[in-house]
């Protein structure tokens, strides 16, 4: 009798003490996810950005602006051809 | 004795006071009301403990837990090589609390400030909205905003409450009106609305977990407690699309729209052997950033919601059905003298007698009355069952929204001249997907592949519709249309041998064919040697002078497919133009 009072009084500090472990580790996770939410959110910011500098049509502005660059016509272009 | 006499003077003291002689009654009545006190106590504590538990429980959890939700990423969306196409970024909008805050405009001035907006401009809010607790400011402000509200949010911790940022997000578009048509648009809680965005709505949205937190008298979370639901993010889109050749379509239909003064235009571009959709392009088109209103049908895919007769970009398939049936063989002659043919009492025309031509030249004319008469020698049963075996007359299997099916009558109901008409493109209605289909049929060596937005979809229906030797010869002859003196010299691109087919379709309207507005189309493949794209160009009632398909649509396709071939790397098939590197290539 005594024993299983003992052992109820033991589980029943048990029981709370896990509930106490998992909500710590659930702080825990939420301050993770959090986190990870933030370097998530930056990291469509970021790609976002790439998306806007990496836009066709400002490419080949660049290129055709800024660097001078061409199509080649037919006669610039040799075809070779490999083994 | 002593006790006695006490007593006795109590007894008159009492009587002298005049006070009642005894407390009995008293004392009785004061216990009473302490017996029932405690009764009450004991009674109460068992109720609530015992029989109200459960309410009381939940009524103080309710007070304190609370249940928060966890948002779930929507996917993103990208085409073949990764880029991304849509793009759900974090956005800040800026709320008050007006019963909280105060309308002095000390401390309105500086929320203004960071704000960008006058004074009197959310002094004329606050008060508008002054029995409320909440009212968004400004929604979807500018990061520096909200960095800016979320400083001064912190400066303002002792009245907590008053105005704070609240997190959503928000859809971007980098390529813009590009995609627009495709990808349509989410709403303002990021929900899918049209396009690919609606039919992948399940996929990308993605599930929002939940959580219980413990909040304060205020309503502030204090700390999580336990997790009900994990939050599950949307799932990643990639699509068949090639960003680049996409682009390049859109600028060149946007140009061709604009210089032929055409009322709309859309092009689709298919890789034969897989079914992939590399581009769909339209016009008129909408920046789904921006607004996102319907008039003049912009919002409309018209590639795939649109239908029109294919006039004569549907001969090569009459052709085709003709060898397939055994009705003519490649190197057949066909009598189209004197120009014209009856059928009943209704006549089918040609712009010129083309007397005693092949096929080749039949295609590369654009003879009507040749492409009648091999259609009426062929069973209406066979003919039939060719025709939809390329796609024509049901939709495909994209499920796009508003997608057309478009229209191809059933045999039964075909009259004689409709077997004919059938023949140059009349009386059936296609989508521009639909003919981009058929055509990648001829160049995939006749078998016809479903088309997909995804890379490597393994859900692709193939089947044959006719033998690769009726294929091959069909595009063969198909090339001399791209050629010098056939009706789109300017289909052709450089390096490549191209095959496709002109159609100039006047328009029906309620009076019957009108006279002066047309539908110009064109329908390629390339590289003939080894196919690669099919290739549908179809605009819309061009007005400034020009309207033939050779004129208006090959343009297009040249242009396109001059870029396909160099971003797929496609190895040229004619090099007669080109130079060779000799042995010692500098």
């Amino acid at each position: 009798m005594l024993v299983l009072a003992a052992l109820i009084l033991l589980s029943g500090v048990a029981v709370a003490y896990v509930k106490y472990e998992s909500r710590m580790l659930f702080t825990e996770m939420e301050k993770l996810r959090t986190y990870r939410d933030e370097l998530a959110n930056d990291w469509m910011l970021l790609q976002l950005e790439l998306a806007t500098l990496a836009r066709h049509d400002r490419i080949e502005q660049g290129a055709t602006g800024t660097l001078k660059m061409h199509m080649p016509d037919q006669n610039e272009i040799q075809v070779i051809y490999g083994k | 004795m002593k006790k006695s006499t006490r007593e006795k003077q109590q007894k008159r003291y009492l009587q002298e006071q005049n006070l009642p002689l005894d407390y009995r009654y008293r004392r009785w009545f004061v216990m009473g009301v302490f017996g029932v006190a405690a009764v009450s106590l004991v009674v109460s504590a068992v109720a609530r403990q015992v029989f109200e538990t459960d309410f009381l429980q939940k009524e103080g959890d309710r007070r304190h837990v609370g249940v928060v939700e966890m948002p779930a990423y929507r996917g993103l969306i990208k085409d073949r090589r990764g880029e991304i196409l849509a793009v759900s970024t974090p956005v800040y909008s800026v709320w008050i609390n007006p019963r909280a805050m105060p309308v002095d405009a000390r401390e309105l001035a500086p929320l203004a400030k960071a704000l960008g907006m006058k004074l009197e401009e959310l002094r004329e809010l606050h008060s508008r909205y002054s029995k409320r607790a909440f009212v968004y400011v400004k929604r979807r402000v500018d990061p520096d905003t909200a960095y800016a509200v979320e400083k001064l949010s912190k400066s303002d911790r002792k009245h907590f409450n008053r105005f704070g940022l609240q997190e959503e997000y928000r859809r971007y578009y980098p390529s813009g009106e590009v995609f627009g048509h495709v990808l349509g648009f989410t709403n303002i809680d990021d929900q899918g609305q049209e396009g690919l965005e609606l039919v992948f709505d399940g996929v990308l949205q993605g599930e929002a977990g939940r959580k219980y937190v413990v909040r304060d008298g205020k309503r502030r979370v204090v700390s999580d407690i336990e997790q009900i639901s994990p939050s599950r993010p949307g799932k990643d889109l990639e699509l068949s699309f090639d960003a680049r050749l996409q682009t390049l379509a859109y600028r060149s239909l946007k140009k061709i729209r604009a210089r032929h003064k055409a009322k709309s235009a859309s092009a689709v571009v298919l890789d034969v052997k897989t079914g992939e959709v590399l581009a769909m392009v339209n016009q008129p088109g909408f920046n789904p950033n921006g607004s996102r209103n319907n008039r003049g049908g912009r919002l409309r895919n018209r590639a795939l919601t649109d239908t029109f007769e294919p006039g004569s970009a549907m001969k090569p398939f009459i052709v085709a059905a003709g060898l397939e049936e055994g009705v003519i063989k490649v190197n057949s002659k066909i009598d189209t003298a004197p120009g014209y043919y009856y059928i009943g009492r209704d006549i089918v025309r040609d712009k010129k007698n083309n007397g005693v031509i092949d096929l080749e030249t039949l295609l590369r004319k654009s003879s009507n009355v040749g492409a009648s008469k091999i259609a009426m020698q062929i069973d209406s049963e066979d003919l039939f069952e060719f025709v939809s075996g390329l796609g024509f007359g049901s939709a495909s299997t994209l499920g796009f929204p508003g997608e057309a099916s478009g229209q191809l009558n059933d045999y039964q109901r075909w009259a004689k001249i409709d077997q004919a008409t059938l023949s140059f493109g009349y009386g059936l209605s296609v989508t521009a997907l639909q003919l981009a289909q058929a055509y990648a049929v001829l160049a995939n060596g006749g078998e016809y592949k479903s088309a997909t937005f995804f890379k490597n979809d393994d859900s692709v229906i193939t089947r044959r519709v006719m033998s690769e030797k009726t294929a091959a010869a069909v595009l063969n002859m198909l090339e001399s249309v791209v050629g010098e003196d056939g009706t789109a010299p300017q289909a052709a691109v450089e390096g490549f041998r191209m095959a496709g087919k002109t159609g100039t379709v006047k328009k029906y309207s309620a009076e019957g064919y009108a006279d002066d507005r047309y539908r110009s189309v064109f329908a390629g493949v390339g590289p003939v040697d080894d196919p690669k794209f099919a290739m549908a160009v179809v605009v819309d009632e061009p007005s400034a002078g020009k309207f033939y398909g050779g004129d208006v649509a090959a343009p297009v396709f040249a242009e396109v497919m001059a870029s396909g071939m160099r971003l797929f790397n496609v190895v040229p098939d004619a090099l007669d133009g080109m130079r060779l590197a000799s042995g010692g290539a500098r």
